[in-house]
């Protein structure tokens, strides 16, 4: 009977020691200033929007002036194949109207900026595809939900096995969102709003197609893709091998289990973000009830 | 690798152990036989056979079998004890003639009144000598007593052991000694299984009260098992009541599971069991939108003794998982997913006596592992894996003296593999075979009965498009510092030639060593101390040294790396190589692992503690350099206590208990782990998914996506995991038979261990604000049931 005393007051003091609510605290993982690049080259046309920004500390306020690379604040020198690029300040971006991207032609974009005090460089170098790329049909038509599939047909750039579907609505508000859809019944608008932009902003993706056939490629959108009765406008890009890695790994940094790996960017030095070229096109179709 | 001094070293050994004489005189004979259970006829594993005043004696094999070599003749006193048996003294003649003996140990506590003794007359000490290094054994009572979440589980009751951990609340999934999950070996009766998982991974497939004995090897293991780089955990089910129909039935809240057991005449027996599920038929009722599931498991074992020299054992196990969910029930266009896997398990075993002295196993199986997914929807995928294999192994035990042993087997496996993957643009297909062949020799010396030493050569062929040949010296020695204490030392190299990709939620994928991906090695290196501390308790202290070479694990950003070989008519790519899917490395686990136990008396259980760290280095993960990979955990603490509450409140504590007709048990389940490593974000940046996307994250603020950079992995550790379960169960016995409803607690405390980080942005007055929160593993969760014996 005497141990009796014993065996109650362990599990009430491992209950005690058990409950709770323990504190997660990641600022402390250690940070390093980058470049950030949002770079995209398109044949046939002119260098501009080359956004150069920083990152930022994990939990850290962000002040949106300070987000961008300036000249002036950051000392920020950028060229592409050792041309100068312009700063536009109402863009926040950075030009050079005189280079025409060219068909099957590399592009080495280099940065120099100084961010936090420090001194920092990066290089990226991107080929463009070859020409060959065009939608067959830009005008899909229009289509009532989910009665039948929505195929866009294309021929492909030889060598460029990478395509993206970027599938964004021409007009989206809670007004002409499909409440009744092929997932659920009756969707709560705020469930919408809170998730607004992922209904919005969708994409799909083709990888590792063959490039070389000479046969128009079909691709069918899914149904998870259209979420608002609307005209839609999706650019098709034939994206080169920069394109793909980035938004093959960056979007998907972390894992089911809420992990995370480190995604596939192609810089040099210390660059972050994408510096990638494309072909594009536009197919346009509608939805209706 | 240290393999050349491992090499060596073994050899010597061999050699030595080769050269010492070894026969038999004249004026002695040999005892063998088998040690049953007089209640159901069970063969009993690890009972103790000696011949009084003498130092000869045995422990009885996985089939109850036991040889005594050079009896003197004349009249000879046996002794056979068995853990929470009556000890039975057998008066022999010894006249040169060999005997084979059948005995039949009668259980305590076989009436109620009666008093239990939950141990034997043979000390603790020698139970301990006995016991290979780094072995955990366990019952099916053992099993069920450990609090649990919901049901009984088989791999959830062995991470309260030291050195086996899981990743969470959420997988039941092993990790031993800092080993993945697919560098164990499962084995029940013999026949390998390979993907032992329900219900997405939380529960395991092993059907406790079909079990009649876990043996789990954490490592160093004999030669007698290979193509695992970390554990075996072999499995052993109930042969059968051979005396009487007896039966035992659980109720929990999810689930219903019915073991039976029957006499087949006079020369055999019959079990099985079956487990469903029965959410789909009862939550679903009141629950809207519940994804139609289930899953239901079910073994049938025939047992037939065939004399006193053969018995052969059929079984059959199968195991299926259903999942029916139609995402909008009210339309029928909805995107539709169906899954089911399962296991399908046949074995046909055959236990011959060529003599007293050769104990020989013949085993034919067939494994099977399938899964199916559909998602039917515009663009459909869909999802095909198998592995199975056809296997015939034969082992032989020969008994040289009663102090050296020699142990043969060979094991020819033909594997199938398949996994194929189509989507509307894009198809995987792989399709691989090989064939294994094995050989083993291993050879078990007791010198002086303070010294024994097993040492044994596993040869391994494995051929599939490329053809890998290993040779794997193993070795054991134990030694006997006093009559309560010893040491014991093993090694040995160990090679696989089966990966698999592990998923959340979803089955894991198999691949096999080919052209592409290497055999995986390991070698080990385990020291341990035993120590008896009264008659009650027994300390156990081991410190280990894995080396793992070739480890692979899966590419995350195989999406972009993957290249196909070659291109379908309408221009998708057809992938049917491992090329780029795996990524490859090294690694390091060491550790040391302390239990006290208590097996014996009204209180059992255990507390541990284990100190540990496993190391990894992948080709182009983390700049080339280490990293401590998920499974790492520096301090694990677990306490498991069993008391029957009835016993302990009249006052006995530690010594026999007796059976009540009715008694209350409480089992408690308190379990402390470092936090496992995870990789965090460095640092946020501003670039959009597409061109085209500006304002996606942040609305109309005019600002580029949110997205993270990660970095260095598996640098940061989530918070402490620490976890209390506790059990409380009624036993009422009403003669032949006995009713037990139970509460189980699990997480009492609730504590809100963290499973993962969640990182979002939102704008507030022109300040971009970075929100962390956590998702939490399992909370607070009571489950009732039921247990019916009859």
């Amino acid at each position: 009977m005497k141990y009796i005393k014993l065996y109650f007051p362990i599990i009430f003091s491992l209950i005690l020691f058990e409950c709770g609510s323990p504190g997660v605290d990641v600022n402390s993982a250690p940070y390093e200033p980058k470049i950030t690049v949002e770079g995209y080259l398109y044949c046939g046309e002119t260098v501009n929007d080359i956004k150069l920004m920083r990152n930022y500390a994990l939990g850290a306020p962000i002040d949106q002036t300070q987000l961008y690379l300036s000249p002036s604040i950051n000392k920020v020198t950028v060229t592409i194949n050792g041309i100068p690029l312009a700063f536009d300040p109402q863009k926040n971006s950075y030009f050079n109207n005189q280079i025409i991207i060219d068909y099957g032609k590399s592009y080495t974009l280099e940065v120099y900026a100084t961010i936090d005090g420090k001194n920092l460089h990066t290089t990226s170098t991107t080929t463009t595809p070859q020409k060959g790329f065009s939608i067959v049909n830009k005008n899909l038509g229009t289509f009532v939900y989910n009665s039948a599939p929505i195929t866009i047909n294309f021929k492909t750039s030889p060598g460029t096995e990478f395509y993206v579907f970027s599938i964004v609505p021409d007009s989206a508000s809670l007004n002409n969102f499909i409440y009744n859809n092929a997932f659920r019944n009756n969707l709560d608008s705020v469930k919408v709003l809170n998730n607004f932009n992922d209904y919005k902003f969708r994409y799909e993706t083709l990888n590792n197609i063959n490039s070389f056939s000479s046969n128009t490629y079909p691709f069918t959108l899914n149904i998870r893709d259209t979420w608002f009765y609307s005209n839609y406008s999706v650019i098709v890009y034939a994206g080169d091998v920069n394109f793909k890695d980035y938004l093959m790994t960056a979007p998907s940094v972390q894992e089911f289990d809420g992990n995370f790996h480190e995604p596939v960017l192609i810089f040099n030095g210390d660059g972050i973000g994408v510096f990638a070229s494309a072909i594009k096109d536009t197919v346009k179709f509608s939805i209706t009830r | 690798m240290y393999k050349k001094e491992i090499i060596s070293f073994t050899l010597l050994i061999s050699i030595f152990l080769t050269f010492t004489s070894f026969g038999q005189g004249n004026n002695t004979s040999t005892i063998s036989g088998y040690i049953y259970d007089k209640s159901t006829g069970e063969s009993l594993i690890g009972a103790n056979v000696y011949i009084s005043g003498t130092n000869l004696g045995n422990i009885t094999n996985n089939n109850g079998y036991f040889v005594i070599l050079d009896v003197p003749k004349g009249k000879q006193k046996l002794i056979i004890s068995y853990i929470g048996y009556n000890n039975i003294q057998k008066n022999l003649n010894i006249d040169g003639r060999h005997q084979i003996l059948k005995v039949y140990l009668v259980p305590k506590a076989y009436k109620v009144g009666e008093i239990l003794v939950k141990g034997d007359s043979i000390k603790l000490a020698d139970r301990l000598f006995a016991k290979p290094l780094s072995t955990i054994v366990m019952n099916s009572q053992q099993v069920n007593d450990i609090p649990k979440v919901v049901e009984a589980d088989l791999l959830r009751a062995l991470q309260t052991m030291p050195g086996i951990t899981s990743i969470s609340d959420f997988s039941s999934a092993i990790y031993v000694r800092g080993g993945t999950p697919d560098q164990n070996l499962y084995l029940v009766d013999g026949a390998e299984i390979y993907n032992p998982e329900h219900a997405f991974g939380i529960f395991s497939t092993f059907n406790t009260n079909a079990i009649k004995r876990v043996e789990v090897s954490k490592g160093g293991f004999g030669a007698e098992y290979g193509g695992r780089l970390s554990s075996v955990i072999n499995v052993i089910d109930l042969d059968g009541n051979r005396n009487k129909f007896e039966g035992n039935f659980n109720l929990s809240l999810i689930a219903a599971n019915l073991t039976l057991q029957m006499p087949l005449g006079s020369f055999g027996s019959l079990s099985g069991s079956f487990r469903r599920t029965y959410i789909d038929q009862t939550y679903s009722k009141f629950i809207k939108n519940l994804p139609n599931y289930y899953f239901y498991d079910g073994d049938l074992k025939g047992f037939f003794q065939l004399g006193d020299k053969d018995n052969i054992t059929a079984s059959y196990f199968g195991s299926s998982d259903n999942l029916n969910f139609q995402v909008n029930n009210s339309s029928p266009q909805s995107p539709h997913v169906l899954y089911n896997w399962g296991n399908k398990l046949g074995s046909i075993n055959w236990v011959h006596l060529f003599s007293d002295k050769i104990f020989s196993n013949f085993l034919i199986t067939n494994s099977n592992f399938n899964s199916n997914f559909s998602f039917n929807q515009s663009q459909p995928l869909e999802e095909t894996n198998s592995l199975s294999d056809y296997t015939v192994k034969g082992s032989l035990v020969y008994y040289l003296t009663n102090q050296m042993n020699l142990k043969v087997g060979a094991e020819y496996k033909q594997l199938n593999n398949l996994y194929n993957f189509s989507w509307n643009s894009g198809l995987v297909d792989f399709a691989n075979k090989a064939n294994e062949i094995n050989g083993y020799a291993s050879l078990i010396w007791q010198p002086v009965p303070i010294w024994n030493i097993e040492a044994g050569l596993r040869y391994n062929k494995f051929a599939s498009d490329k053809t890998f040949t290993n040779y794997e010296p193993r070795l054991s020695v134990k030694y006997r510092l006093s009559e309560t204490s010893s040491l014991k030392f093993a090694t040995g190299l160990y090679d696989q030639y089966v990966d698999s990709i592990q998923r959340l939620f979803l089955s894991s994928i198999w691949m096999m060593a080919d052209k592409n991906i290497n055999s995986s090695a390991a070698s080990h290196f385990i020291f341990g101390y035993e120590q008896q501390i009264s008659n009650f308790f027994v300390f156990e202290a081991e410190t280990y040294l894995k080396n793992y070479k070739n480890l692979y694990i899966f590419n995350q950003n195989y999406t972009a790396e993957i290249k196909p070989n070659y291109f379908e008519a309408n221009g998708n790519p057809v992938y049917t190589s491992s090329q780029n899917l795996f990524t490859r490395g090294d690694g390091r686990s060491i550790g040391l692992e302390l239990m006290l136990r208590k097996d014996i008396g009204a209180v059992t259980g255990w507390v541990s503690y284990s100190l540990s760290q496993t190391k990894y280095t992948f080709d182009g993960i983390n700049q080339g350099n280490s990293f401590l990979p998920r499974q790492d955990r520096t301090s694990v603490i677990n306490f498991v206590l069993n008391g029957n509450v009835t016993d302990i409140f009249k006052g006995n504590w530690s010594g026999n208990t007796t059976k009540h007709s009715s008694n209350w048990i409480l089992g408690l389940n308190f379990i402390y782990t470092t936090g496992q490593p995870i990789t965090v974000p460095s640092s946020a940046y501003f670039v959009n998914s597409l061109p085209n996307w500006d304002n996606y994250n942040t609305g109309s603020q005019n600002l580029p996506g949110y997205k993270l950079y990660p970095g260095a992995i598996d640098t940061y550790r989530l918070p402490a995991y620490i976890r209390l379960d506790i059990s409380i169960t009624w036993e009422k016995n009403y003669g032949s038979w006995s009713l037990a409803p139970y509460l189980q607690i699990f997480n009492i405390g609730n504590r809100k261990n963290v499973w993962f980080i969640n990182y979002s942005s939102n704008i507030t007055n022109g300040m971009i604000v970075q929100n962390i929160t956590t998702v939490d593993m399992l909370p607070f969760l009571p489950s009732l049931g039921v247990t019916i014996k009859f």
